[in-house]
């Protein structure tokens, strides 16, 4: 039973992480229609510009996700306004295989740029878990999981109560319409490839404590937010915010009930599994591409 | 005039290794030649049927594990008291069976196409890629993990007056690469100018006519992915047989990204696209090499896709075929259209 | 086709419906609805707007079951079949829109519509077997038969999308024919065209007619009507107010009613 329990507290962290993840990659694809393959690159990036404020320029840890979010934001923004504008991008697989693309140059101007070696990078908090009867948690983890569910939660307002919010759940819900009542839809959508991004490079710059910043660590972090979106349904966001804490779930008690080794493989072959039986989610209903 | 073509290209690169013997330049090509093949099998999918398949390096690197694990022989437990155990089988025989495991794949893939499309075909296609990575990784009875597999047998042939040889030098590895290249090639070019050919091209264009004229969807869409996935299967028993060491990496997400970017920039639903594209891509590393570090090459990779998608969506093929056509064409004012103009200016 | 063939046929119906009605979601769209189709003629479901055209063609090509009634194809009851197997008993209907494959050329279009008819199988294409030898031939043959027919020939290698919107309609004609049926349905052929473009079209229509196919137009437009059909059938609110040759329907009180009513005032 305590097993259970301190396995549900991992789950919970990780999982909080991962919805932000998902939200971000489906966000885009609900409003642009993009399956952004460059959104694990945004996830390193995220944790890259952490790691170099916090270990390079000596700037705190919190000011430096703050900063890892501003940057993905731009890095976001500049993607869009640089790639996804022109008019005659309407096939969906041309827009996929440009943002494959993108996701190759940005991997390897990390890779040149940190090199191959894994960077650590240092928190604040003390490597003493806290403990909780007999369920314990690492005070990095804690803090993780609290930034992330204020950022779920704070993302949750924006889009239901802000004016802002309810420019975008129109645009998500009919382009042609939303253009016809005033929304200005090419702001928006460079705004939801920025917001996106950020909350991607956010995720990274929150998990990279826990594990460690590695060039290559997006292209899992790519396929686990495809997991998360497909588990919660294609561009649905409460889906995608439920698919990450299931693929959390899933992993964290697959790997210690089933298999470690293949914690990494749950995630996709739970994709499959969905896939067939359920091709719209579990979650939305609400349509299907193709 | 194209088979012509076709034929003298042929003749050209069979001479190649007696004019230019140098090891070093026929490996490079003999590598560059297994991706083009896995490339022209990502064609029929990508290019001819309109699915973009991302989980081709699963299929070539299943024809490889295949190929390899048939021709070494293996011993698994799978538990509950059953144990696989298999002797070593000749290595045509092994590269055979991996066609066929891989024909299978492709037909499991193709079903499902038929279920989801787009984004999610997609999606799957990925995950399948990495489910078959994950198990390479850790499944190590059988595919001895992260360490990978090594002294693979080499693909022999009987030749009259030196009888069975191993094909082990740079010039008869890439010999065979070409004899294999050549009929993966007209097997999708004799494929694509027929009845069933322009029938998943039907598909691509437009599926619901395609069904109104009598198109079954699901059976040309399972036998695109079956005929696709057994070139990508041989060209990965090549590879298994030729480098004779693989490892997990062969199903990498960048393999199959290497494919896409030959198809898409050679021409997808050309037969000359992958090709040509291949063979830019294929040897560029090599042009590169020593120039600039792996990773700014990568970046050009890239930079070039990205290019290409923006500029010539089609490809080079086409776009070269275009340039011919414009130079050969006078200006001309088609002249139904200009008496239509005319009746119409009269009418108004 | 020979007067004697011709008066042989005169008899034959090839469609009726006898007593349709199709209720959806609780509205009647068409009521108690009959009426027949003589072979070999250019036979037009006309109708204001709402009359339940639609509905009667949706019924006819079987993509919607009615309420009541019967369909019946060459006396034979089709009531609530599939459009595929309507479609293999001779009944084919071109689509309003999107009705070509763009980025092939027209002749491969054409080609491609002939799939039905090819038998070479998968080997026998691979390996370019004298079967598939004689059967591309026959096909080509064939493709350019109706290329002639249409009055394509001349673009037979240009893109389809390239063909302007009229060709890409004709061309779509084309690819329903291609299926060989009995009774070809068009559902509004000259929406969007133009005077020129609607001339050639119904020159089209008359040699299809002309060469033994029954074609059932389903249209608005009163012009293109008038001028080509044998006989019309007139529906207003889901009901048959009247029947008969183009002469007859300019001249009935109900129908210019039911078009100046509706506040139409082409016809």
């Amino acid at each position: 039973m305590q097993e259970i329990l301190q396995h549900t507290v991992n789950a919970m962290v990780l999982g909080s992480t991962y919805a932000l993840l998902g939200i971000g990659l489906t966000i885009i694809f609900g409003i642009m229609r993009v399956v952004n393959f460059a959104h694990g690159e945004l996830y390193t990036l995220g944790a890259y510009v952490a790691y170099g404020m916090v270990a390079l320029l000596n700037l705190d840890f919190f000011s430096s996700i703050l900063v890892a979010a501003t940057v993905g934001m731009l890095i976001g923004a500049l993607i869009e306004f640089a790639f996804l504008r022109r008019k005659d991008l309407k096939n969906i697989d041309e827009v996929m295989l440009i943002m494959i693309g993108i996701m190759i140059i940005m991997q390897n101007l990390e890779l040149m740029v940190w090199g191959g070696v894994a960077k650590i990078i240092p928190t604040p908090f003390s490597q003493d878990p806290i403990s909780f009867g007999d369920v314990s948690i690492s005070p990095t983890r804690l803090f993780v999981f609290s930034i992330a569910a204020i950022l779920l939660f704070i993302f949750y307002l924006g889009i239901e109560r802000t004016r802002f919010g309810l420019a975008i759940r129109a645009t998500f819900q009919d382009q042609d319409a939303a253009r016809i009542v005033g929304v200005n839809v090419k702001a928006i959508y460079t705004l939801t490839f920025a917001l996106g991004s950020a909350m991607a490079a956010v995720a990274g710059a929150l998990l990279a404590p826990m594990f460690v910043a590695t060039p290559l660590m997006g292209d899992l972090a790519s396929l686990k937010a495809f997991a998360i979106v497909i588990l919660g349904g294609l561009g649905s966001l409460g889906g995608a915010a439920i698919g990450g804490f299931l693929l959390a779930f899933i992993e964290e008690f697959g790997a210690s009930y089933i298999s470690s080794a293949y914690r990494d493989a749950f995630g996709f072959l739970v994709i499959i599994i969905v896939m067939l039986f359920r091709p719209q989610g579990l979650f939305a209903a609400k349509e299907r591409v193709g | 005039m194209n088979w012509k073509f076709f034929g003298v290209f042929v003749v050209c690169l069979g001479l190649f290794p007696l004019v230019w013997p140098d090891p070093y330049i026929l490996s490079v090509m003999g590598s560059a030649g297994i991706m083009i093949i896995a490339a022209i099998s990502l064609n029929l999918l990508l290019g001819y049927t309109g699915q973009l398949s991302l989980g081709h390096a699963a299929f070539f690197g299943i024809g490889a594990y295949t190929s390899a694990l048939m021709s070494l022989g293996f011993n698994v437990d799978l538990g509950f008291g059953i144990t696989v155990q298999v002797d070593p089988k000749p290595v045509w025989a092994a590269f055979a069976t991996a066609i066929v495991v891989t024909a299978f794949f492709g037909w499991l893939v193709g079903k499902l196409a038929f279920k989801v499309r787009g984004a999610y075909f997609v999606v799957i296609t990925i995950s399948f890629a990495q489910v078959m990575r994950m198990i390479s990784l850790n499944w190590t009875d059988l595919t001895e993990g992260p360490m990978g597999m090594i002294s693979i047998p080499p693909l022999s042939l009987w030749l009259p007056g030196e009888g069975v040889v191993n094909l082990t030098s740079k010039a008869e590895i890439y010999w065979l690469v070409l004899a294999v290249g050549v009929i993966a090639y007209l097997l999708v070019a004799m494929l694509v100018k027929s009845r069933q050919g322009r029938a998943m091209i039907a598909l691509r264009e437009n599926e619901t006519l395609a069904t109104s004229v009598g198109i079954p969807v699901t059976y040309f869409l399972a036998l695109a992915a079956v005929i696709s996935a057994a070139i990508a299967g041989a060209a990965g028993g090549l590879y298994a047989h030729t480098v004779r060491i693989i490892d997990p990496d062969v199903f990498l997400f960048i393999y199959t990204v290497t494919m896409v970017i030959m198809v898409v920039a050679g021409g997808k639903g050309t037969l000359g696209g992958p090709v040509v594209g291949g063979l830019i891509f294929g040897l560029m590393p090599e042009l590169l090499r020593g120039v600039v570090q792996p990773e700014v090459q990568w970046v050009i990779y890239g930079i070039t896709m990205i290019l290409i998608l923006l500029f010539l969506p089609r490809g080079l093929v086409p776009a070269i075929y275009d340039f011919i056509a414009w130079v050969r064409t006078p200006i001309a004012i088609p002249v139904r259209e200009s008496k239509r103009a005319l009746s119409a200016g009269a009418k108004s | 086709m020979t007067l004697a063939k011709q008066a042989s046929e005169k008899e034959q119906i090839v469609l009726s419906l006898e007593g349709v009605t199709m209720k959806i979601a609780g509205l009647v769209a068409l009521n108690d609805v009959t009426f027949s189709i003589p072979a070999g003629k250019i036979v037009s479901l006309i109708g204001p707007n709402g009359a339940g055209k639609t509905t009667a063609y949706n019924v006819i090509s079987g993509y919607m079951a009615p309420t009541s009634g019967m369909v019946r194809l060459f006396d034979e009851d089709i009531t609530g079949h599939t459009p595929h197997s309507i479609a293999a008993r001779g009944l084919v209907r071109s689509f309003q829109r999107t009705s070509v494959f763009d980025d092939q050329t027209v002749f491969d279009n054409l080609l491609t519509a002939y799939h039905l008819q090819g038998r070479a199988s998968l080997i026998q294409s691979l390996l370019r077997l004298p079967e598939f030898r004689r059967e591309e031939a026959r096909l080509k043959k064939q493709v350019w038969e109706m290329l002639d027919f249409l009055e394509l020939r001349h673009r037979a290698d240009e893109r389809a999308a390239s063909l302007s919107y009229g060709e890409q309609r004709i061309l779509g004609v084309g690819i329903a024919l291609a299926a060989s049926p009995k009774i070809l349905l068009l559902d509004e052929p000259a929406a969007g065209l133009n005077p020129s473009e609607t001339d050639e079209f119904k020159a089209m229509i008359r040699r299809i007619g002309n060469s033994g196919i029954t074609v059932l137009l389903v249209e608005h437009d009163m012009h293109m009507v008038m001028s080509i059909s044998d006989q019309i059938v007139v529906l207003n609110q889901g009901q048959v107010i009247a029947e008969g040759d183009p002469q007859d329907i300019q001249n009935n009180p109900a129908v210019i009613e039911a078009y100046l009513g509706s506040g139409v005032k082409r016809a």
